[in-house]
């Protein structure tokens, strides 16, 4: 088409006038353009930066990875890699990594947060919180004062996961049979439903070390259970002790043979392989995805059954994030945590269904996810385990001793007198007696 | 010097000493020094650093604690640990099981694709080596993790069991775990003597051969009076490169038992790593090694003085 001097005028806006004020505009435009980028670069100072953020493999490490790290980096142009290992292995690298220095931000058990902030790897976030650069107010103090070691706060909370007890509603309907509410009708009803190799009674999670300690634990103190005395002798190679490794040793029974993984027993349950299990919370959700589960809306999760005391016991898992005291992009580390930290995006998360609230009104909240009534009723009597710098070296003594008693190479009463004998030592030479 | 000169000076093994060198010995160290340096570099000053550390009680997880001299105390508490003595009888069953079961098989099938295969198949023989020798190229954590899922309870090696009309195995319990890890390495390693056979068989003169078949031996006599005189270099030195590596086994161990249950598979080097690097008890773990160190070379002293006779070689 030849463009006459009316179209032109035409498409300039109708006339001199016209043109005028389409110029106008467009001055307008790139002054409004030029302030908006400039206020966009000075609410993303480390657009463009890249931190390293190493988490342990777990289902909600894949949520942060899919959901959260996108927006954050939306948010703030601060790219984020995201590296994780199996939890067995996650400590040794950690402690590896701490020393050489390559990451930013660490996922954090609670029990070793005590020795990577004695050894100096983490750095104190206090001065950014007491600026509110981090927002903490939310989160249970309780919580908060796990990350907090000789008065500085090192960590803060990610995830709370107390460990609750799942059953399979379709299958005890079937047997016409009402979920237990001890743990001898637990014992009872594995025993009922285990048609080896098809079908088990219960999945137990039973890797070394911290692993098979955290499902042991619940059983140990509902059998009244003490690990330390008054002043820190191991003691549960007592009664109580010895009968809750007996009782675990005739529960592994109705498990498949081996020692597995929480991906291990959470997928046995979510093919219809298990009757029963104890797991964290944080498994809670994945019962009913149709991505990974063969028994949506099969899967009840309730409170932990009682123990031969009366009592309900849980043992809570905490994860926490810190900053490596090393790193040299500590602005951007510090934008990623405080973006954690805030309470939209902790519940985001928590309502992802994936990484369990550690902040109380996240309980409260309309529409939260169907399961969280019990995980909070859980949460009144979950405890944490022995939070010691030790605390490593006696969840692979017991673990060690857990799995020679389950395996038969020792006696329950054997397994247990080694690792306390075993950890008494360790504890004597850190300086706790003579 | 013109071309004869330096040709000569090369026959005596010497070259004279020009502007650069002053001396032969210049020449040499000067020469050797890159050579010296990286071993030194790679392997003399981490020993040395090693046996340093062997002397002190050092945690890499508490830092904060520093590092105190024990003197002799860490390889005193080596020789009371249980764990160890343990760990260095795992090992020791591995070595005693796997090494000859190894040999044995390697060494039949050596005689079997030597003469008698390629005399009646010629290219099954081509077939059967590529064949035979694909475990010893695949890495050791791979191989691991093969046979840790065929061990499975509900893996393929239950269900031929089950198939036979017997009942599934446990293969995660301490005798059924060490079971697994000598197949595994078994599985691994009879490539590695198996090649090594068929190059001995292969060397061996056939006219020798020959003339025990017209003299009417029989297999098992030119085994036992031919070929074992023959090779007995190569079997020590495939016994004792196999016995070294048996005891500082460590990949495929930690991927299919972790050395559980409990610690109950856990072999020497499963037990240095463990102490190293879940422990983090530095001083530890570097006396332990220290004290591997030295079983291997006394192991390899004496493969050394039964190969080359005693008092060469040493």
């Amino acid at each position: 088409m030849k463009l006459t001097r009316e179209s032109e005028g035409k498409m300039m806006g109708r006339g001199t006038i016209g043109g005028g004020l389409f110029q106008f505009g467009v001055i307008v435009g790139l002054i409004l353009s030029l302030v908006c980028t400039g206020s966009g670069a000075a609410s993303k100072p480390y657009a463009g930066t890249t931190i390293k953020y190493m988490a342990d493999a777990e289902p909600f490490s894949d949520y942060i990875r899919k959901e959260i790290i996108p927006a954050f980096t939306s948010e703030t142009g601060i790219k984020v890699e995201m590296d994780t290992t199996d939890y067995v292995k996650l400590h040794d690298k950690q402690v590896l990594e701490l020393i050489a220095g390559k990451f930013d931000v660490y996922q954090i058990d609670q029990v070793w947060v005590i020795n990577y902030a004695k050894s100096k790897w983490l750095e104190p976030l206090d001065s950014y919180i007491s600026k509110h650069i981090i927002p903490t107010e939310n989160y249970y103090p309780s919580l908060m004062k796990i990350g907090n070691v000789e008065g500085k706060q090192y960590v803060l909370p990610l995830s709370a996961n107390p460990v609750d007890y799942y059953y399979n509603k379709k299958m005890f309907d079937a047997a016409g049979m009402k979920p237990p509410d001890t743990w001898d009708g637990v014992l009872e009803d594995a025993k009922k439903f285990t048609k080896a190799p098809d079908l088990w009674g219960i999945g137990i999670r039973g890797e070394r070390g911290n692993p098979i300690t955290w499902t042991f634990l619940p059983i140990f103190w509902s059998f009244g259970g003490t690990v330390f005395d008054d002043k820190m002798h191991p003691i549960y190679n007592n009664k109580q002790g010895v009968a809750a490794v007996e009782f675990f040793k005739k529960l592994n029974q109705y498990s498949p043979p081996g020692w597995h993984s929480a991906q291990d027993v959470a997928g046995l349950m979510q093919q219809g392989k298990a009757a029963q299990l104890t797991l964290m919370s944080v498994y809670n959700s994945s019962m009913d995805d149709p991505a990974q589960s063969k028994v949506v809306g099969d899967i009840v999760i309730t409170e932990m059954p009682k123990g031969p005391t009366g009592k309900r016991s849980s043992v809570l898992g905490l994860w926490t994030t810190g900053i490596a005291a090393h790193s040299a992009k500590k602005g951007a580390a510090v934008a990623f945590l405080a973006y954690l930290s805030r309470f939209d995006v902790a519940k985001k998360m928590a309502f992802g269904g994936t990484v369990a609230a550690a902040m109380p009104k996240i309980f409260t909240e309309p529409g939260a996810p169907k399961y969280y009534p019990v995980v909070g009723r859980v949460l009144n009597y979950a405890q944490a385990p022995p939070l010691i710098p030790e605390s490593e070296q006696w969840f692979l003594s017991i673990g060690t001793a857990l799995q020679e008693a389950l395996s038969g190479a020792k006696t329950p009463q054997q397994a247990m007198d080694d690792s306390v004998s075993q950890v008494s030592e360790i504890l004597k030479k850190a300086g706790y007696y003579k | 010097l013109d071309d004869v000169s330096v040709a000569r000076a090369h026959i005596k093994g010497r070259i004279r000493p020009g502007g650069y060198f002053r001396s032969e010995r210049a020449i040499r160290i000067t020469f050797l020094a890159p050579a010296l340096i990286a071993i030194a570099s790679v392997l003399i000053v981490p020993l040395l650093y090693c046996v340093r550390n062997s002397f002190y009680s050092f945690n890499l997880e508490r830092v904060y604690e520093g590092q105190r001299f024990v003197g002799l105390g860490n390889y005193i508490l080596a020789v009371k640990d249980k764990y160890f003595a343990g760990a260095l009888s795992v090992s020791s069953v591995i070595a005693i099981f796997s090494v000859p079961l190894e040999f044995v098989i390697g060494f039949s099938l050596a005689i079997l694709l030597g003469r008698p295969l390629e005399r009646r198949s010629p290219s099954l023989k081509k077939l059967f080596r590529t064949l035979a020798i694909l475990p010893v190229v695949l890495p050791p954590v791979v191989v691991g993790l093969m046979w840790r899922f065929m061990f499975q309870f509900t893996g393929v090696v239950n269900y031929l069991i089950m198939l036979a009309g017997l009942k599934p195995v446990d293969w995660t319990t301490r005798d059924t775990g060490i079971a697994t890890i000598i197949v595994t390495t078994v599985w691994q390693n009879i490539p590695f003597s198996l090649l090594l056979l068929l190059a001995g068989l292969q060397a061996i003169p056939s006219d020798l051969i020959d003339s025990t078949m017209v003299d009417g031996a029989s297999g098992w006599q030119r085994i036992r009076h031919l070929y074992l005189p023959l090779l007995t270099p190569v079997v020590f030195i495939i016994l004792a490169i196999r016995t070294v590596d048996a005891i500082r086994f460590f990949d495929e161990a930690y991927v299919l038992t972790g050395g559980g249950p409990g610690r109950s598979t856990e072999t020497i080097s499963l037990f240095i790593y463990r102490n190293s690097f879940s422990f983090f008890d530095i001083g530890y773990g570097s006396a332990l090694s220290i004290l591997l160190f030295l079983v291997l070379m006394v192991i390899t002293a004496f493969y050394i003085r039964v190969i080359y006779g005693r008092g060469e070689g040493l």
